[in-house]
C-alpha cells in the first residue's frame, strides 16, 4: 500500500544527492592547491534502477566516482601556495557540463514532487472512498 | 445481494490503475537513470474479455512489460511527457472507479437502510 510514494522518495533522496554533489563541484570550481598536490576532484553520482517486482521499486544512489585529480597548472606567482615556478594547482572542471546537469537535477526533482503530489492526492480518493459526505 | 459482480469489477480495475500508477512512478523516478528501460501496464483487455466470458473479475491478469521505445543518448527511453499524461489519466480513471465503487456502498446502504 502508498509503494508509488516511495518511489518518489527515492527519486528525491537520488536528484537531492546529484544536487549537492553538483553543488560540491561548482563551489569548488576555483579551489587552489598547490602544484605537489592533487587538484579537488569532481563528484560524480552514479544512478542505478532498483527492479524489483513486475513495476519496478525506485532508483538509488550506485556510488559517488571522484573526476581527474591532475587539473591544470596555473601560473600564479604571488599566490602563497605557489611552488619555485610560480605555478599552483586548479581543478578542470567544466563549469558547463555542471550547470548543464545541475538544470537536468533540477527539473527532475521537480518531476517527482509533481508525480508525489498526483499520487498523494488518489490515494486521498481512496482513503475518502465510501464516505457519505 | 451484496455480492456485487461491479464492485468486483471495479475493483480488478482498480487494482490494474495502482499497479500502472506505480510503474509510472517507477518511470518518473528513472527518468535521469542512464540506460534505464520504461514499463508500461495493461489490464483492460484481460478485464474485459473475463467479463464478456462471465469470468471472475478478479482472476483477471495485470501484466507490466518494458516499452519499446526508442531509447536517448544516455540509454534512457523515459519519455517525461508521456508519462505525466499517462500519470493524470490513470489518476483521473482510479477517481471515476473510486466514486462509481462508493456510489454502489451508498445504493446498498440506502437499500439496508430501506430508503
Amino acid at each position: 500500500m502508498f509503494n508509488a510514494l516511495g518511489i518518489s522518495g527515492s527519486a528525491m533522496h537520488v536528484h537531492q544527492t546529484w544536487l549537492d554533489a553538483l553543488s560540491d563541484n561548482i563551489a569548488n570550481v576555483n579551489t587552489v592547491r598547490a602544484s605537489d598536490q592533487p587538484a579537488f576532484q569532481a563528484r560524480y553520482v552514479t544512478a542505478v534502477a532498483v527492479e524489483n517486482g513486475s513495476t519496478g521499486a525506485g532508483v538509488a544512489v550506485a556510488g559517488i566516482d571522484l573526476g581527474d585529480a591532475t587539473g591544470r597548472l596555473v601560473s600564479d606567482p604571488n599566490h602563497p601556495l605557489a611552488d619555485a615556478d610560480g605555478l599552483v594547482r586548479l581543478p578542470d572542471i567544466d563549469l558547463g557540463e555542471q550547470m548543464t546537469a545541475l538544470i537536468m537535477a533540477q527539473r527532475g526533482y521537480q518531476a517527482n514532487i509533481a508525480n508525489l503530489e498526483r499520487v498523494r492526492s488518489t490515494y486521498q480518493a481512496a482513503i475518502q472512498m465510501g464516505r457519505t459526505s | 445481494m451484496l455480492q456485487d459482480i461491479s464492485i468486483d469489477a471495479l475493483q480488478a480495475a482498480m487494482h490494474g490503475l495502482s499497479a500502472r500508477e506505480k510503474a509510472i512512478s517507477n518511470n518518473i523516478a528513472n527518468v535521469n537513470t542512464p540506460y534505464f528501460t520504461a514499463r508500461e501496464v495493461s489490464f483492460e483487455d484481460q478485464l474485459s474479455r473475463a467479463l464478456e466470458a462471465g469470468e471472475d473479475p478478479s482472476t483477471a491478469g495485470i501484466s507490466a512489460r518494458y516499452t519499446t521505445d526508442a531509447a536517448g543518448l544516455n540509454g534512457n527511453n523515459v519519455d517525461i511527457n508521456a508519462q505525466t499524461l499517462l500519470g493524470i489519466e490513470t489518476k483521473m480513471k482510479m477517481e471515476l472507479a473510486l466514486r462509481a465503487t462508493g456510489d454502489r456502498f451508498t445504493l446498498m446502504r440506502s437499500a439496508v437502510r430501506g430508503g
